[in-house]
């Protein structure tokens, strides 16, 4: 079944075209990486999809819902590309701000329970975080603040979760251990679309693969084609290199 | 009730919501807002004494009208909210020249200034009550939210929490509150008794709950000891609340880290 589809979407800003009759789907249990040069509007595409953006046409449907009807907000969950850019003195803990990810499962006014303390503490341990539960968000390193934004995005159990670049600013190390911790919740049924330019530590993790070309279309491919593909690139070039 | 116990009692409850409001401000960045507001609440006063309408219900409707146009301009310029704030204060601070030429009872534009915390009626204690127990359940009930839209008010959209509706309600909040606590602490004062406790909170503090309890401790501490100074020695008690605030907070100040 698919749970995300994108059909002919166009998009523009008020002075450049960015994205270009876009359609695609995503289906249960895939894991999309979706790549572009920068500037491409991967990251416009993600607004788009939750709905921060509203397109000039076209449709966007999650779980069937169009996006703009969408209420099962914890079945979403959302790594933005800037999520480390907050202010380096805000006062709040890695815990807590891990408990703001189950807002999507809350009512507006309910307060978190012990169960919910729990899944912030499981959530925390997934990212290897359990540490630095108690720690200002601020006096962590970019990379423990990144996994820090990865759990608040888990502990809501969502169904789809989408990221922007999370592995940018993160050591070689820690950038293996989170594509290994998605690719393993992908095996556990979670829906993933990943943008990305890291592409060589993601693909043996991922299904699908979401090329956007500089004029804003998008060609989807399999993961295993991609892979051929780019050996087959990578070749050619070595061929050439040894003449 | 004796006008001392009064004179308590509102600055008690004051000191427990101004700080609530003012650690959402100062962690959006909005720190000047007070100051927008409360002038644009003495703007209301003049214009309200100028003709002969009831200066707090205009100061009020001044403040509400100053804290839309904020919000207004904010969402034009995101990353720069300050930038709403200084134009609404330089606004106020027009209306408040031009219309404060006309008004003839110049003390009780003064009580406006700096307060009358001293000399509370009856009225104004009900209506200071209600509103303080309005905000405080705001406060407790809107937590998550708040705390959502203040660190990642994208990540608050996309969660499903109602941003645009929860900052307009703490919008109007915070433009009743800056209005009706100008009338006991002073229009001068109230910015000051919003940001002040949030600063020294957040020095001492280790978690988001922890900076606003600490910050409610601190207005406490503030408003308690200005009073005692106030009876003590008859000096003005609003100006003697927030210089007690600005001492500890220098007290403070070589214990932050950088
Ligand atoms: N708010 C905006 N107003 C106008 N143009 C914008 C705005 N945001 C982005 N753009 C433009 O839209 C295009 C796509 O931006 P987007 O952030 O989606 O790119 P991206 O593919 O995510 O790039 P990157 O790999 O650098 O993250 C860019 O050319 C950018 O200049
Ligand atoms: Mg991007």
């Amino acid at each position: 079944m698919s749970v995300l589809t994108v059909d002919k979407l166009n998009f523009s800003y008020p002075d450049k075209k960015i994205l270009n009759d876009l359609s695609f789907a995503v289906d249960e249990g895939d894991f999309l990486c979706v790549v572009g040069t920068n500037g491409t509007g991967k990251s416009t595409l993600l607004k788009l999809i939750l709905g921060f953006l509203a397109p000039d046409s076209g449709s966007i449907q999650i779980e069937g819902v169009p996006n703009d009807k969408f209420k099962n907000h914890g079945d979403i969950a959302y790594v933005s590309q800037k999520a480390t850019a907050f202010n380096r003195d805000f006062p709040a803990t890695a815990e807590e701000i891990v408990g703001l990810g189950l807002s999507g499962r809350l009512s507006l006014f309910k307060k978190l329970n012990a169960a919910n303390k729990a899944q912030v503490a499981e959530a925390l341990e997934r990212v290897g975080m359990s540490g630095y539960a108690k720690k200002l968000i601020g006096r962590l390193s970019g990379g423990q603040q990144q996994r820090v934004f990865i759990a608040r995005a888990l502990v809501s159990q969502p169904r789809i979760l989408f990221l922007d670049e999370p592995t940018v600013g993160i050591d070689a190390e820690a950038v293996d251990s989170i594509c290994c911790l998605l690719g393993e919740l992908n095996k556990n049924g979670l829906t993933i679309v990943m943008v990305t330019h890291d592409i060589s530590s993601t693909i043996y993790h991922a299904d699908k693969v979401l090329k956007i070309s500089e004029n804003g279309c998008g060609t989807l491919v399999s993961a295993h084609d991609y892979i051929a593909d780019f050996r087959f690139a990578h070749d050619r070039g070595s061929e050439h290199g040894n003449i | 009730m004796a006008f001392m116990q009064r004179a308590v009692m509102v600055a008690v409850l004051i000191s427990i919501i101004t700080p609530m409001i003012g650690n959402v401000i100062v962690l959006k960045r909005l720190s000047t807002i007070g100051d927008a507001l409360s002038h644009a609440g003495l703007a209301g006063v003049a214009i309200g004494l100028c003709f002969g309408a009831d200066p707090v219900i205009s100061a009020v409707i001044m403040s509400i009208a100053a804290a839309l146009i904020i919000e207004f301009i904010r969402r034009k310029f995101e990353g720069y909210a300050e930038m709403a704030t200084a134009v609404t204060l330089s606004f106020a601070v027009g209306m408040t020249a031009v219309f404060s030429g006309f008004v003839k009872d110049a003390a009780s534009f003064n009580s406006f200034l700096f307060g009358s915390i001293v000399a509370i009626s009856q009225t104004e204690l009900y209506v200071t009550v209600i509103l303080c127990l309005v905000v405080l359940a705001a406060g407790i009930l809107l937590y998550r939210a708040l705390f959502f839209i203040t660190f990642d008010e994208q990540g608050a959209k996309a969660a499903g929490i109602p941003v645009g509706a929860v900052n307009t309600v703490f919008t109007l909040m915070t433009a009743v509150v800056v209005a009706v606590a100008s009338r006991t602490v002073g229009a001068l004062l109230i910015s000051s008794l919003m940001i002040i406790p949030v600063a020294c909170s957040m020095i001492v503090s280790k978690s988001y709950l922890g900076n606003l309890i600490m910050s409610v401790v601190f207005a406490l501490i503030f408003t308690i000891t200005g009073l005692i100074i106030t009876a003590l020695y008859d000096v003005r008690p609003g100006g003697t609340i927030v210089l007690t605030g600005i001492a500890v907070l220098i007290a403070l100040l070589p214990f932050k880290k950088r």
